[in-house]
């Protein structure tokens, strides 16, 4: 026998080893306890070097019917955090669940069953259907936190099945219910910022639905850089928007102007605004341009040419009234000689291009009915 | 189909949307959207002396006693150790004195003293009122920018301009109430114009960024790359005849509604802006008086010019600011030389044009950065941040001109006398605009919320 063969093995499997690694695995950040986890003390007005009495780490009594957990001497206390938060006996399980609940129902219905999602509590507002909360945030105990469920639940109602406009005499409810508050209704939703985007690249045909590891790799540490940043980030990717990097100073142009939430505080609604910024994106922008006419494109390769109807339904899910059919017929038959007689190239790509674009821009895209 | 497009006008809120118009009434209107208690700006609580502020940002931290509060005391130590006794601090010692090798002179009939550094500045001794003794808190530039733009580092907090567009609203239906010309991307960005919990129209409008000049400066999608205004005028004709179907299907949809004047806006926007950034309208005589076209000024004297534009124009709260130039921690002497010559005459052209507008008087000009420079050297020839004491001036609308405020011990360290927080800097700003800064309130997450959170004091010795 080879003397050392054993250990000519090893170096032979580490060589093989180095020249071809293994992937590395799918990484996730995640907090641990520190050596000694100790009690912190009070920074006077928030401020990290104004030090003031330690407080020893406890619950809210108020909650969970006056007995608290006890952290064990060398723990922080993170794990009974935990579970002192979802737990329903002995802790503040049933509020958590009525907040996440409520949320739930904000995204999903346009308006929460305490309309102040953000404030639930003394100073914030009563539920206008308390027992329902109830019954869902009860929903979601039994099943064990399942958001799955109680979207499922939500979405099979009869409440979120109903028309912006319903149909028949709606006289009565109006006047008794204005502001829909007894969801009589269905509340007439703005599209958020990733929404738009994604439909906007799904209709060019670009959207790339695939996970993305990382849209800021490439920036380096000048993604959490201050001062002056010189490597900008880019937004030109295909991705959903989900994987849009955000940089906290500097948030991509379609989330800036359409009410993406603020990245230095948490928030559970969103701020809902209009303003000029998100006209001139849709007006000017050069993604939504360029979507634009790769949606024109795909309209005019199909076979006998883009017809209206199909163009307007697949952009906005519903058929054109005779006379939106005759705007857009003018439109881009008046575009099209125009830019024929101009002698720009593509007139009818063009034309069809601004019709796809205006057809993004109108609020039937920007709101859900 | 339904009829009744006209039948629905019901609630206060409805009221006030169709009876407003432009950039006031599409905050109303986003907020009536988002189902927020709608009514127009609270307005003045009394009778404001000023009606709009312009504040000229240096970024970076100016230093006092190199421009504005001259230390003879330090001049002639410099060199010497700066102990923690002559300043009473309880370390042994602060650090090697440096003296500032400028020449200070009392200018004007009121005889305020003014360094080398700003010879044009200095013909308007009389306008301006200096604050020798203005104090902050954080040493790093991040948290003294936070502070001095929002009140507040470590929560997220509306920008003073965000409370004086919330207050007053806009004077002109096609411009935002306030606008950032060239503001900082780093040490806060954003959140320092940002809107926080107030509604997004009360967000500066942007335009540029420091670094770069602002001759070169956009405005984000301002300007169609493939369309000209004529074509884009059809597209947008066919976009709003779509939406007035959808308004008409939907019996007057509020947001609807807002889109469809927002498209207006916006449109008219994207001619009257161009207009006002491009400086081309200006007399030679005014362009050359700010200093555009020669050498150092020119970037600044556009930015200013710009300023006193917006201004005309009914925008309430403008800022312009340098870029990160001013953080001299190596050679103080030669970096305030270079900075100085590059807004001394743009920031006099201003005072003088504002003056001969007869703006002067109901424009509140603020001059200073987030914090001032150790009297103390710095690798040899450089000052480092001092948030303990540093100097700004204010000028026109309802301060006192020739005015020489507050005073700094011997070496520029604290203030020893009538000491200005940021706070109260805040708090006067507000008083000049006609508001009780405990009462511009706004209610957010279950309680009021103020610019000066529960500080500040209103300077009445500064007023006139």
């Amino acid at each position: 026998m080879k003397p050392y063969a054993a250990q000519e093995k090893l170096i032979a499997d580490l060589d093989a080893l180095l020249a071809h690694p293994p992937g590395i695995p799918p990484r996730a950040m995640v907090p641990s306890d520190v050596e000694k986890p100790a009690d912190e003390c009070v920074r006077k007005a928030g401020q990290f070097d104004q030090r003031a009495a330690v407080v020893p780490r406890g619950f809210l009594p108020v909650l969970g019917g006056g007995k608290t957990p006890v952290i064990p001497e060398n723990r922080s206390g993170r794990v009974e955090l935990a579970q002192w938060l979802t737990d329903p006996e002995h802790g503040a399980g049933n509020l958590t669940a009525r907040v996440l609940a409520n949320r739930i129902w904000y995204h999903l219905i346009g308006q929460g069953i305490v309309k102040s999602v953000d404030n639930f509590g003394r100073s914030g507002e009563l539920p206008s259907h308390p027992e329902l909360l109830d019954f869902l945030a009860g929903g979601l105990l039994q099943s064990h936190w399942s958001v799955k469920s109680l979207v499922r639940q939500v979405v099979l109602s009869r409440t979120f099945a109903m028309a912006t406009e319903p149909a028949g005499d709606v006289a009565e409810a109006e006047k008794a219910d204005p502001d829909n508050r007894w969801l009589w209704k269905a509340n007439r939703q703005r599209l958020d910022p990733e929404s738009l985007r994604d439909a906007i690249l799904l209709l060019s045909g670009k959207l790339d639905l695939a996970r993305v590891e990382s849209t800021v790799a490439y920036l380096g540490d000048q993604a959490t850089a201050v001062g002056d940043n010189k490597n900008r980030r880019r937004t030109d990717f295909n991705c959903r928007s989900i994987y849009l990097p955000v940089i906290r100073n500097d948030l991509p142009e379609v989330f800036a102007a359409f009410d993406f939430t603020n990245p230095h505080t948490t928030m559970g609604a969103r701020p809902r605004t209009i303003s000029p910024a998100q006209a001139l994106f849709l007006m000017n922008d050069e993604m939504v341009m360029g979507a634009a006419e790769a949606a024109a494109k795909s309209f005019i390769s199909r076979g006998g040419g883009p017809k209206i109807e199909e163009v307007f339904e697949q952009i906005l899910g519903t058929l054109p009234t005779p006379e939106e059919q005759l705007q857009i017929a003018d439109f881009v038959l008046g575009t099209a000689a125009r830019l024929t007689r101009e002698g720009k190239p593509d007139p009818l790509l063009q034309a069809w291009a601004m019709a796809c674009q205006a057809l993004f821009s109108s609020s039937r895209f920007q709101f859900i009915d | 189909m339904s009829c009744h497009l006209f039948n629905r006008t019901r609630t206060r809120r409805d009221f006030l949307r169709a009876s407003a118009c432009g950039f006031g009434h599409l905050a109303l209107s986003a907020m009536a959207a988002s189902g927020s208690q709608v009514s127009g700006p609270p307005g003045p609580h009394f009778a404001p002396r000023a009606k709009r502020v312009i504040f000229l940002f240096m970024w970076g931290g100016p230093s006092h006693v190199d421009l504005f509060d001259p230390k003879p005391r330090l001049t002639h130590d410099s060199g010497k150790t700066l102990h923690g006794v002559d300043v009473g601090l309880e370390k042994e010692t602060v650090g090697q004195m440096l003296g500032s090798p400028f020449q200070f002179k009392p200018h004007g009939a009121s005889g305020q003293w003014i360094s080398e550094l700003f010879p044009n500045l200095a013909r308007h001794a009389d306008e301006l009122c200096v604050i020798r003794s203005m104090h902050t808190n954080g040493t790093a530039h991040g948290e003294a920018l936070l502070r001095l733009h929002t009140g507040a580092a470590n929560l997220v907090r509306p920008s003073v301009g965000a409370w004086v567009s919330y207050g007053l609203g806009s004077d002109n239906a096609n411009l935002p109430a306030f606008v950032t010309i060239s503001p900082p991307r780093g040490h806060g960005g954003v959140q320092n114009y940002g809107n926080a919990f107030l509604p997004a129209i009360h967000q500066g409008s942007v335009i540029g960024s420091a670094e770069t000049p602002i001759a070169q400066a956009v405005i984000s999608n301002l300007k169609n790359a493939r369309q000209d205004p004529a074509s884009q005028r059809l597209q947008l004709d066919l976009i709003q005849s779509l939406n007035r179907e959808h308004l008409h299907e939907t019996s007057g949809d509020r947001g609807v509604q807002g889109l469809i004047e927002n498209y207006e806006l916006a449109y008219r926007m994207q001619s009257t802006m161009p207009q006002i950034m491009g400086l081309d309208d200006e007399s030679e005589a005014t362009r050359s008086m700010y200093g555009i076209g020669s050498g150092p000024t020119d970037n600044a004297a556009r930015q200013c010019l710009l300023a006193r534009k917006l201004a005309e124009r009914g925008v309430r709260y403008i800022q312009v600011s340098t870029d990160y130039t001013w953080d001299h921690h190596n050679k103080v002497n030669d970096g305030h030389r270079a900075e100085c010559a590059k807004v001394d005459q743009p920031v006099a052209a201003l005072l003088q044009d504002l003056k001969q507008r007869g703006m002067l008087i109901d424009t509140l000009v603020i001059w200073g950065g987030e914090f001032g420079r150790t009297p103390t050297a710095e690798n040899a020839d450089g000052r480092g941040h001092h948030p303990q004491a540093f100097s700004i001036w204010m000028a026109g609308g309802g301060v006192r001109g020739g005015l020489t405020y507050g005073a700094t011990d011997d070496f520029g360290y604290r203030p020893v006398e009538n000491a200005v927080h940021m706070h109260d800097l805040h708090a006067t700003i507000l008083h000049t605009l006609g508001f009780d800064h405990e009462r511009l309130t706004y209610r957010h997450a279950g309680r009021d919320f103020r610019l000066t959170d529960v500080e500040g004091r209103v300077v009445h010795g500064i007023l006139a």
